[in-house]
């Protein structure tokens, strides 16, 4: 588990602590994701790569790339 | 970041549009876009009736959506595959089925491959030897016009987005495969006399990412978990390249594919050898540009299924 200044990021089965403060889009990059290929979800809602992660948030990534 | 209508927090910024939106202006504008689309590019009248190909994705819920609060006729088609990796089918299922018990003003249709054919499409495309991809989309193709035939719907929609065509568009320009790329458009009209529905793309100029944005914001649930035949698909390598493209010149993909279309209308593209003749299937009455019986009905047979 992570201390109060850490957020949680999960994408599929994967679940990562990563640092509060920095954004979206960052924390993406920062675990091994394209960006462009997922969309992130904080409180069942919408939120732009850009926003700031606070403290002890869940985001959610879900993949927007389907096949066949 | 704040939505440029509004002054709310913005919930999507789209690079290729130079747009910046929250989640009530973004569903407007998604419904607006499809609307144009199916506009401009002479899909249906307002009047007519829709049969909308129904996979649980997100790109076929939000298309059903988005043409039943656009006030279209537009009724579903799922159908069921037979593909029991991990109930792929019957998840898939559960979802377009949830979805439709949402909207009483329309209908889904369920046709179960195996239980009306006596074969699932993995068994099918094994009996052919072929890949399931191959065979699933011919079958598919089969049963969607046949239903729609029956059913007397005006066309055929598809939940096909900007990110699905422009893959196919470069598959087929990489080979320069003309018989492909003269029959990939956005709208093909009825054909074979009516006996070919009129099947329609109104997805086609929205991004992949759009729709997934526009299903999520309306809280549509659906199939997350990929085909597990699409595993490994060329499709998704070449949407990989796209996307690599887009990051570096932002609306490279639309621009790639409303210039095909446009160019395609004004006939640079023609297709190879003289245009197909379509015959009935002596079977089941399809059309065909087989000889008397069609490649569906051939299938069967082999498979002892007639």
């Amino acid at each position: 588990m992570g201390d109060h200044h850490t957020a949680t990021l999960r994408y599929h089965e994967q679940e990562w602590q990563i640092h509060s403060g920095m954004t979206i889009r960052h924390a993406i990059e920062k675990v091994g994701l394209d960006p462009q290929s997922v969309l992130a979800i904080r409180e069942k809602k919408l939120v732009n790569h850009q926003t700031t992660i606070e403290p002890e948030d869940e985001i959610l990534l879900v993949n927007v790339i389907s096949g066949g | 970041m704040r939505c440029q209508l509004c002054g709310e927090v913005a919930a999507i910024s789209m690079p290729q549009h130079r747009l910046k939106l929250c989640e009530e202006h973004y569903v407007a504008w998604v419904e607006r876009r499809v609307a144009r689309t199916i506009e401009s590019y002479e899909m249906f009248a307002p009047d007519d009736r829709l049969l909308v190909a129904v996979s649980g994705g997100k790109d076929s819920l939000a298309l059903w959506d988005i043409l039943l609060r656009l006030g279209y006729q537009a009724d579903g088609l799922y159908i069921h595959l037979g593909i029991e990796h991990e109930g792929y089918s019957d998840i898939s299922q559960s979802y377009a089925t949830a979805y439709a018990a949402t909207r009483p003003e329309a209908t889904l249709q369920i046709v179960n491959v195996a239980q009306r054919y006596g074969r699932s499409i993995p068994e099918l495309a094994h009996g052919r030897g072929r890949r399931a991809c191959s065979s699933c989309g011919m079958i598919k193709r089969y049963i969607m016009n046949r239903t729609a035939r029956e059913g007397g719907y005006a066309a055929i929609v598809t939940g096909h987005n900007l990110d699905d065509e422009a893959a196919q568009l470069l598959q087929n320009n990489l080979f320069w495969v003309r018989g492909y790329l003269q029959r990939q458009a956005p709208v093909l009209p009825e054909a074979a006399g009516g006996g070919l529905v009129r099947k329609a793309k109104p997805l086609c100029l929205l991004y992949e990412r759009e729709s997934a944005a526009y299903t999520l914001v309306r809280g549509i649930a659906y199939v997350q978990r990929e085909c597990p035949y699409a595993q490994g698909a060329t499709s998704i390598f070449h949407k990989g390249i796209l996307n690599d493209l887009e990051r570096r010149s932002p609306g490279a993909k639309l621009q790639y594919y409303q210039g095909f279309v446009r160019a395609r209308q004004e006939g640079f593209i023609v297709a190879e050898g003289e245009a197909a003749e379509f015959e009935v299937c002596a079977r089941c009455g399809q059309p065909t540009t087989a000889n008397a019986v069609c490649a569906f009905c051939r299938m069967l047979e082999a498979e002892g299924g007639l």
